[in-house]
C-alpha cells in the first residue's frame, strides 16, 4: 500500500518577514505555495498512491481565504477517489470560521475525510484492509498528551494514525507544544505508521528495530529563514508484513537558502562582495530561490559595507542581507593583552569580558558581547545605535 | 587656546573698541565699576561660544538681548585666536546669528570645519561647562558645580585614546537612544512602548480569541441551521421537481385543453359564421307572427262556420220559404176575404153614419162616432185585405218572421265573413311583413309562412345559442393569445427543466401541483425561517468571524513584528545597561586617577591663595573637602559655603578652579581663564599673594584675562617688578 503524506502547507500564512520580503514577492510565494500543494497532489497519480495522510496546518485559520479553501475542495475533488485523510493542526484548528467545518461554506468532496472530533477516531478502508485513526485540533493549544492513554484503532492490517504534535526533545524554539509525545508513547500505541504534522522538516521515528513508526514530512515550501533548505512530501510504502519505507519528493517552487559569509579582515564592498559571490556559488543556491546572506566577521569600525547592489540585484528570487553578527573591529585581544597600556578602554573591555565569561546563555553572551562594542563606541564619541542596524 | 584679540563692534555698552591680549602676560582691564568691565569679559564669551539659542531658565529675557548695542550699532565682535596650532579669525555676527571662521593667514572662510562653539570645539568643553570652570565672576566665584563633560573630560585627560572620558561614555551609554518608528526614544521608553504595543496587540488578539471562542455555541447552532437548511433545501428541490412534473403534466393537460376548446371556438365560429344570414332575424316577432297565423286560422274557421251556418241558413230559409208559400197561399185566401167583408161593412157604417149626420138624422157626435168605427173597421178590413195579399197568417208570420230572422242572420253572416275576410287579409298582410322581415321572401301561404319561420327559427336559435351562450362559454375557457405563450413557455421551461427528471417516477405523481405547491409553500416558510434564523446566527458568528480574520492576522504580523523589536531594543538596552554598569566602574577607577591628578594641582595651589588650608580633595562629582590647617579639621563643601568667611570661600573655589582649568588645559588646548573681580573680598595681603599667584600664572604660559575695579590696589602694585613683568594693563 502507498500513501502520499505531506503536512504544513500553511496556504495563505504571512510569509518570508524575517527576509523582509517585499509585497509582490510575497504574493508570489503565497502562489509558490498553492503550486507546492497541487505539485504533491500530483503525486498521487504519479506514484500511484492508495491514499493521502495530511497532519494538519494545510492553512492558516487566521488568514485563509475563502477561494483557498475552494481551491483545496477542488484539487482534493479531482483525485477522487482516492482517499484523503486531514487531520487538523493548531494552525487550521476547528475553531469556529474553519472551513473544514460546514459553517466554513466548502463543499469537500466525498473522497476527503476530515477528523473533526477531539478525541481520537478510527475510519476503516476495507478495500486496503486499512484502518486510519486520528482527531483535529478543536483550538489552537491542544497541549493534552493524547497518547500517554491507549489510542482505538480499526483493527485492520495496516493500522495509521495521523496527527498534529510535538515530538519530545525535538520541539524548535519558536514553535509551540501542542500534543506532545514521547517517542515511547507512539510506539506503545502500536500503529503500523504514524504520519505527523507541525514541525517544519522532515524527520523519521524509529522502533528499536529499526523500523520507521512515524514521520514529519516538514513543510512543503519554505517561508522564512527558519524554513531554509529542501522542503518535501513524503511517498510511504507499506509491505504486507508491515515494513514502512519512505521515500521524499520535494515539491517547493523554490527553497531558502541561508548563505553564511565571514567578512573578518573586509577593506571594500568590492571586496565583501566577492566574498558573498564565492560563498552563494559554493551554496548551490538557484536563481528561483530566497538567499539569505548572514554577514558575521569583524571590520574596520568605520567600514560601512554596501550590499544594495545585491539585495535589488535579479540574480535570485531575492536575496536579503544579515549584518547583525559583523562587529566593528576593535582588536579586543591587544586591549586586554599584558602589554596593554591602561586605558580607560581596556578597562572597559577587560570588564565586560569578564562579565562575558559569567554569561549563563548564548542571549546574554551575546547581548554582553554587543554592550563591549556600545561602550568603546561610547569611549570613541560615536553615536549608539542597535549593532543590527542595517 | 589663545585670544590673541578681540574687537567689538557693538556688545552692549561697548561699540568699535579694540583690546589686545599679550602672549606671556596676565592682561589686567582696571576701570571703575558700572564702565563695561563685565561686558567685556561676556563679549569675549560670547564671541568664543556664541550665545545660547534658548531663553537659560530663570532670565527674563534671551542673554543675547542683554547685550544688544545700546546705541543700535553692529551687535557684532572679531576676535583673533590661536587654536591647534591654528591662527584664527573670528567674525560673529550676534544679529544676524552669523559666525564666520577664517584663516588668519588666507583669510580663508573655514567655518565648516568647527563647531561655532569653540571652546567645545578646542577645549571640549561646551559654553555652559567653559562658563562653569574658566569663566570667572568674584560675586560668583563660589558657584561651582561639575558636569558629566567636565567629569569626562578629566577621565580622558588620563586616557589619551579616548576621544571622551568615561563619563561622557557614561553619558552617551545613559542616552542611547532607539529609533522606533522614526522617533527617537530613550531606551527604556521604546521598550515602555512596545511592550504597551505588545500588550494592547496581545489584548486585542485575546479579545478576538475569546469572542471567537465565546460564538462557539452560535456556530453549532448555526451548523445544525444549516444542516436543516440543506435538508429543507433538498426536500425543497425535490417538491420543486415534483411540482414541475406535476405542473408540467397539468399544462399539457391545460394546452390540450385549451387547444380542443380553441378548434371547438372555431366550429363554432364557422358555424356562426354559416348562420350569420340569420343573425337579424325576427324571431321576436314569432308571437306576432303566431297569432296573425292563428287569428288567421280562427277567421278562417269563423268564416268556414258561418259559411256552414249561411249554408245552413239559407237551406233552412229555402225550406221555410217554400213552407211560407205554402201556407200564405191557403191563408191568404181566408184572410183577404175577411178583409174584404170588414172594409165593405166599415166602409159602408162609416158612411151611413156621414150621411146620418150630414143628413142631420143623427147627432154629429155618435155620427162622428159611427163613421170613425166604419173607418176602424174598413181600414181593418182593409189591411186584412192587403194583409191577406201577402198572406201572412201566425204561421207564416212566424215563418216569415223566421225567414227574416234567418235573412238577417244570413246578412249578419255575410257582413261577419266580410268582417273577417277583411281581418285574414290584414292578419296575412302581417305574417307576410314578418315572413318579409324573416326572409321568407317566396310568399308562402301563411302556414307556411310559420312553418318556415320556425325552420328558421330554429337557425337563428342556434345562432343565438352560439353567439350568446355556446361560444363566449368556450371562448370563457379558450386562452388568449398571450396566455397560450405563457403557457407553452411555461411548459418549455418546465419540460427543459425537468428533461432529465420528468420522466422520474414521483411518489406524489398523482398528486395537483397546486397540492404539491402547497408542500412547497409550507418548506419553503420552514426554509426561510431557517434561513433567517442563519442569518441572524450568522450576523452575530459572522461578525465575530469577520472581525477575527479582518483583525488577527494583521495583529498576528504587527505582534510578531514588535516582538522582534522589543527583542533588538531590549538586547540593545540590555546592552547597553552592561556596558553602562561596566562604563561606571571604569569611570570610578578613572576617577580615582584624575582625582588624584587634580587633589596635587588644587592642593599645590590653594596654600597660594590660602594659606590656612591645604589638602583639597575632590570626589568623582568634583565636589570636595579641605583641611584646615590649624587644626587639621577636614571641611566639607557645605560647611565651606556656609560657615566659612566670603574671602576665605572666594579663594578656595578659585583655586578648585585653577585646579580644574590647569588639569583640562593640560592634555588639550590651554584654557583661557577670564576672571571678573576676582579676590573681590580678600584683605590686601591676600590679594596681593593672590594676584601675584595669577600673574605667574600668566608667565607659565597660562592665558588670563583679570578684570578689576580695584584700581588702587594694582596701582600700588606698578611699582612691583613683577607686575610689569607679567601683566599687561589694558584701557577700557
Amino acid at each position: 500500500m502507498r500513501f502520499v503524506q505531506f503536512s504544513d502547507v500553511h496556504l495563505d500564512s504571512t510569509v518570508g518577514g524575517s527576509m523582509n520580503l517585499p509585497e509582490d514577492k510575497k504574493s508570489t510565494l503565497r502562489r509558490d505555495m498553492r503550486t507546492a500543494l497541487a505539485r504533491a497532489c500530483g503525486l498521487v497519480s504519479e506514484y500511484k498512491a492508495d491514499l493521502v495522510l495530511i497532519p494538519g496546518d494545510l492553512f492558516d485559520h487566521e488568514t485563509v481565504r475563502a477561494d483557498t479553501a475552494t481551491f483545496i475542495a477542488d484539487l482534493f475533488r479531482s483525485m477522487a477517489p482516492i482517499p484523503i485523510f486531514i487531520a487538523p493542526g493548531n494552525h487550521d484548528s476547528l475553531r469556529p470560521g474553519s472551513p473544514y467545518m460546514p459553517v466554513g461554506g466548502v463543499e469537500w468532496p466525498a473522497n476527503v475525510h476530515i477528523f473533526t472530533s477531539a478525541d481520537f477516531e478510527s475510519v476503516a478502508i476495507d478495500e486496503l484492509d486499512c484502518g486510519v485513526t486520528g482527531m483535529g485540533h478543536a483550538h489552537r493549544g491542544v497541549t493534552d498528551r493524547l497518547l500517554a492513554g491507549e489510542v482505538g484503532r480499526a483493527g485492520k492490517s495496516v493500522n495509521l494514525l495521523i496527527f498534529h504534535g510535538s515530538r519530545d526533545g525535538y520541539k524548535p524554539s519558536e514553535k509551540e507544544s501542542v500534543i506532545p509525545f514521547s517517542d515511547q508513547e507512539l510506539l506503545a500505541q502500536g500503529f503500523t505508521y504514524a504520519a505527523i504534522g507541525h514541525y517544519h522538516s522532515l524527520s523519521r521515528i524509529t522502533d528499536p528495530n529499526g523500523c520507521v513508526r512515524g514521520a514529519y514530512s516538514g513543510c512543503v515550501q519554505g517561508r522564512g529563514l527558519d524554513e531554509a533548505g529542501e522542503k518535501c512530501v513524503i511517498i510511504g510504502e507499506i509491505t504486507a508484513d508491515g515494513r514502512v519505507t519512505l521515500d521524499k519528493v520535494e515539491v517547493a517552487p523554490r527553497r531558502v537558502i541561508t548563505v553564511e559569509v565571514d567578512v573578518t579582515g573586509t577593506r571594500s564592498d568590492t571586496e565583501m562582495l566577492g566574498k558573498i559571490d564565492a560563498a552563494l556559488t559554493a551554496s548551490g543556491a538557484r536563481p528561483c530561490d530566497m538567499v539569505n546572506i548572514s554577514l558575521y566577521g569583524a571590520i574596520a569600525p568605520n567600514l560601512t559595507l554596501d550590499t544594495s547592489q545585491l539585495e535589488n540585484s535579479a540574480r535570485f528570487f531575492h536575496v536579503s542581507i544579515n549584518r547583525s553578527r559583523v562587529r566593528p573591529d576593535y582588536d579586543l585581544e591587544s586591549l586586554v593583552g599584558d602589554n596593554a597600556a591602561p586605558s580607560l578602554k581596556s578597562e572597559f573591555v577587560r570588564g565586560m569580558l569578564e562579565l562575558e565569561r559569567g554569561a549563563t546563555d548564548d542571549v546574554e553572551r551575546r547581548a554582553l558581547r554587543d554592550a563591549i562594542y556600545y561602550g568603546l563606541y561610547a569611549l570613541d564619541g560615536r553615536k549608539l545605535e542597535p549593532l543590527d542596524a542595517d | 587656546m589663545r585670544i590673541k584679540s578681540i574687537h567689538i563692534k557693538g556688545f552692549g555698552c561697548l561699540v568699535e573698541r579694540s583690546y589686545e591680549f599679550p602672549e606671556g602676560k596676565a592682561a589686567l582691564v582696571l576701570e571703575n565699576n558700572e564702565r563695561g568691565k563685565s561686558t567685556l569679559a561676556a563679549a569675549i564669551f560670547a564671541g568664543l561660544c556664541g550665545f545660547p539659542k534658548r531663553k537659560v531658565a530663570g532670565e527674563l529675557v534671551k542673554l543675547k538681548d542683554v547685550y544688544k548695542p545700546w546705541n543700535g550699532e553692529n551687535y557684532a565682535v572679531d576676535m583673533e585666536i590661536e587654536a591647534a596650532g591654528k591662527h584664527l579669525r573670528l567674525e560673529r555676527d550676534f544679529a544676524r546669528d552669523r559666525c564666520v571662521i577664517r584663516d588668519a593667514l588666507t583669510n580663508k572662510d573655514i567655518s565648516a570645519e568647527y563647531d561655532q562653539d569653540l571652546t567645545l570645539h578646542f577645549l571640549r568643553l561646551p559654553r555652559d561647562d567653559f562658563q562653569r570652570i574658566a569663566f570667572i565672576s568674584g560675586k560668583e566665584v563660589h558657584r561651582f558645580s561639575s558636569s558629566p563633560n567636565i567629569q569626562a573630560r578629566l577621565s580622558a585627560m588620563i586616557d589619551a585614546g579616548a576621544e571622551s572620558g568615561a563619563e561622557n561614555a557614561i553619558a552617551a551609554l545613559d542616552d542611547a537612544r532607539y529609533t522606533l518608528a522614526g522617533k527617537s526614544l530613550k531606551i527604556e521608553s521604546a521598550i515602555s512602548r512596545l511592550a504597551k504595543d505588545v500588550d494592547s496587540k496581545q489584548r486585542r488578539m485575546r479579545e478576538l480569541d475569546t469572542a471567537l471562542d465565546a460564538v462557539a455555541d452560535e456556530v453549532r447552532e448555526l451548523e445544525r441551521a444549516q444542516g436543516q437548511c440543506g435538508e429543507l433545501s433538498a426536500r425543497l428541490d425535490e417538491l420543486d421537481r415534483e411540482y414541475a412534473a406535476a405542473r408540467l403534466k397539468e399544462l399539457r393537460e391545460q394546452i390540450s385543453a385549451a387547444e380542443t376548446l380553441d378548434s371547438e371556438a372555431a366550429g363554432l365560429r364557422e358555424e356562426l359564421a354559416g348562420l350569420e344570414q340569420f343573425a337579424a332575424f325576427p324571431a321576436e316577432r314569432k308571437t306576432q307572427l303566431a297569432k296573425a297565423v292563428a287569428r288567421i286560422d280562427e277567421r278562417r274557421d269563423q268564416i268556414a262556420q258561418m259559411e256552414a251556418e249561411s249554408e245552413e241558413l239559407r237551406r233552412e230559409f229555402e225550406r221555410i220559404s217554400s213552407e211560407r208559400l205554402r201556407v200564405m197561399d191557403g191563408e191568404q185566401i181566408s184572410s183577404r176575404m175577411v178583409g174584404y167583408v170588414m172594409l165593405t161593412a166599415g166602409g159602408l157604417c162609416g158612411l151611413t153614419c156621414l150621411g146620418l149626420m150630414i143628413l142631420k138624422i143623427v147627432g154629429i157626435v155618435p155620427s162622428l162616432i159611427g163613421t170613425l168605427i166604419g173607418v176602424i173597421v174598413a181600414a181593418t178590413g182593409a189591411v186584412r185585405s192587403a194583409h191577406s195579399k201577402t198572406g201572412r197568417s201566425e204561421s207564416v208570420i212566424s215563418l216569415e218572421a223566421r225567414l227574416q230572422e234567418i235573412g238577417r242572420r244570413l246578412a249578419e253572416l255575410a257582413r261577419n265573413i266580410e268582417t273577417r275576410g277583411r281581418d285574414i287579409d290584414e292578419e296575412r298582410e302581417i305574417v307576410q311583413s314578418i315572413a318579409q322581415d324573416a326572409g321568407i321572401d317566396d310568399s308562402p301561404a301563411c302556414d307556411d309562412v310559420l312553418r318556415r319561420f320556425e325552420e328558421i327559427e330554429a337557425h337563428y336559435r342556434r345562432y343565438r345559442h352560439i353567439k350568446d351562450s355556446l361560444l363566449p362559454a368556450v371562448l370563457k375557457y379558450v386562452a388568449k393569445d398571450e396566455d397560450m405563450k405563457a403557457l407553452r413557455a411555461e411548459e418549455a421551461e418546465l419540460a427543459a427543466r425537468t428533461a432529465c427528471t420528468h420522466n422520474e417516477a414521483f411518489p406524489s405523481q398523482n398528486r395537483s401541483s397546486s397540492s404539491i405547491d402547497s408542500d412547497r409553500q409550507a418548506v419553503r416558510t420552514k426554509l426561510d425561517q431557517t434561513q433567517a434564523a442563519i442569518r441572524d446566527l450568522e450576523k452575530s458568528v459572522g461578525v465575530c468571524i469577520e472581525n477575527y480574520r479582518r483583525e488577527y492576522p494583521a495583529l498576528a504580523e504587527e505582534l510578531e513584528a514588535l516582538q522582534s523589536e522589543m527583542e533588538r531594543a531590549a538586547r540593545f538596552g540590555k546592552a547597553i545597561e552592561a556596558a553602562s554598569g561596566v562604563m561606571r566602574e571604569v569611570a570610578e577607577k578613572s576617577h580615582r586617577r584624575w582625582a588624584s591628578a587634580l587633589n596635587e594641582r588644587a592642593s599645590a595651589m590653594l596654600p597660594n591663595l590660602n594659606p590656612d588650608y591645604d589638602t583639597l580633595r575632590f570626589d568623582d562629582s568634583l565636589s570636595f573637602t579641605i583641611r584646615h590647617v590649624a587644626d587639621n579639621r577636614i571641611i566639607e563643601r557645605a560647611d565651606i559655603d556656609s560657615c566659612l568667611s566670603t574671602g576665605a570661600k572666594d579663594q578656595i573655589y578659585l583655586a578648585v578652579r585653577m585646579a580644574c582649568c590647569e588639569e583640562l588645559s593640560r592634555a588639550a588646548e590651554p584654557m583661557p581663564i577670564i576672571l571678573d573681580d576676582p579676590l573681590i573680598a580678600a584683605d590686601d595681603t591676600r590679594f596681593t599673594e593672590g594676584f601675584r599667584y595669577l600673574a605667574r600664572g600668566a608667565a607659565d604660559g597660562r592665558q588670563i584675562i583679570i578684570l578689576s575695579c580695584h584700581k588702587s590696589r594694582h596701582e600700588a602694585f606698578l611699582r612691583e617688578p613683577w607686575f610689569s613683568d607679567s601683566v599687561s594693563v589694558l584701557n577700557l
